[in-house]
């Protein structure tokens, strides 16, 4: 089953973003929760869907989120170049509001240029270890693995692939032992930590 | 929200063992949360999981209180009145049977230690460790029951 990159935004927008209002509200209360008081150049946290409302309206100023920042991003990128594993990113969906952010409120964030382009390079670096340990995952027949810190849109890339693919190596596996060849239980250590079952070649 | 709301029996929702009934009140958000949470596993599980129906009364009830609080019947009415009503029997002659093998994201909301991994050879049975938070790509018959007790979340 899939899901759709609209309904991975649907779980990313109640992320709190701090906003700087140009209009005075009393209390909204909301069934997922009360936002406000709104007070003129005051900045209140308020879900990214309404943070992102209120500024096409022009009724507020955003302010990034600490992480939004070039250096801090250049940093982060380094770091993924580096680590053999998934580095863990400073939001779990950081592509997300980083488009919308960006998107609605280009003005309001230094350097936003710049901070696309990093997030963009982030997202490829991470993409490129993802195909290759997706590779090595499934030539290795594993039977399960760990996707620690990737983030939802991350896996919602590798899906419904993946997910297939393991699906056909089960049915092979249980063909093949339904036809008496005999398995061996190995372990690889990936970027995704990968736990496989290779078939030993037949002397 | 100021107003809690209670949820009678809801320990069902949770620990089905759990034989004490306790009132649990619970805010509109955290009805949400519960609903976001079945509704994500019941998309990703290949089999169906047992009906929420307290979390939707429960967040019925306060739509309705909403929609007057927010002026937007029209709206939610549309919503409302969308209730495909129950299939035609056909079913029965081709059920579909679900691949409860099929492979699953999941993270887990706690430690859990020693579950088995079902690899279809059905020999020499791996064991692994879930770390709170963690995140698995795994089969689903490894997980099911773990899915249903609300110890891990599909994603």
């Amino acid at each position: 089953m899939a899901m759709d990159p609209e309904e991975v935004e649907f779980l990313a927008e109640k992320k709190l973003v701090s906003i700087i209002p140009t209009f005075n509200s009393n209390v909204i209360h909301l069934i997922s929760g009360d936002i406000g008081p709104f007070r003129a150049s005051l900045p209140v946290n308020v879900p990214l869907w309404i943070a992102v409302n209120l500024k096409q309206q022009q009724k507020c100023k955003i302010q990034p989120p600490d992480w939004m920042d070039v250096d801090r991003l250049q940093e982060l990128k380094e770091e993924e170049k580096m680590s053999r594993t998934f580095i863990k990113m400073p939001s779990e969906h950081y592509m997300i509001e980083a488009k919308l952010l960006l998107g609605c409120a280009s003005d309001d964030i230094p350097r936003a240029d710049e901070i696309r382009t990093v997030i963009k390079d982030i997202w490829d670096i991470r993409m490129s270890k993802i195909r290759s340990s997706v590779d090595v995952l499934v030539k290795g027949a594993g039977t399960y693995a760990a996707v620690d810190n990737l983030t939802l849109m991350e896996i919602n890339s590798i899906r419904p692939l993946l997910p297939h693919a393991l699906d056909q190596l089960y049915r092979m596996r249980k063909t093949r032992k339904s036809a008496g060849t005999q398995s061996q239980n190995s372990s690889t250590f990936l970027s995704m930590n990968v736990n496989s079952k290779n078939t030993p070649s037949k002397s | 929200m100021e107003d809690s709301i209670n949820v009678e029996d809801f320990d069902s929702l949770g620990n089905e063992e759990n034989e004490e009934t306790e009132e649990v009140p619970l805010t509109a958000a955290e009805v949400i949360e519960l609903m976001e949470e079945a509704w994500r596993n019941e998309k990703f599980a290949p089999d169906i999981l047992p009906n929420k129906s307290e979390v939707v009364d429960c967040l019925l009830g306060q739509i309705s209180y909403m929609e007057e609080n927010l002026r937007i019947e029209q709206h939610f009415d549309d919503i409302l009145s969308f209730w495909p009503g129950l299939p035609s029997d056909e079913w029965r002659n081709d059920p579909v049977i679900p691949n409860i093998n099929s492979f699953v994201f999941l993270k887990s909301k706690n430690e859990i230690e020693g579950v088995v991994i079902d690899d279809g050879t059905e020999q020499e049975e791996d064991l692994v460790d879930f770390k709170t938070d963690s995140q698995l790509i795994i089969s689903y018959n490894s997980v099911a029951n773990l899915v249903r007790s609300g110890e891990v979340q599909l994603i």
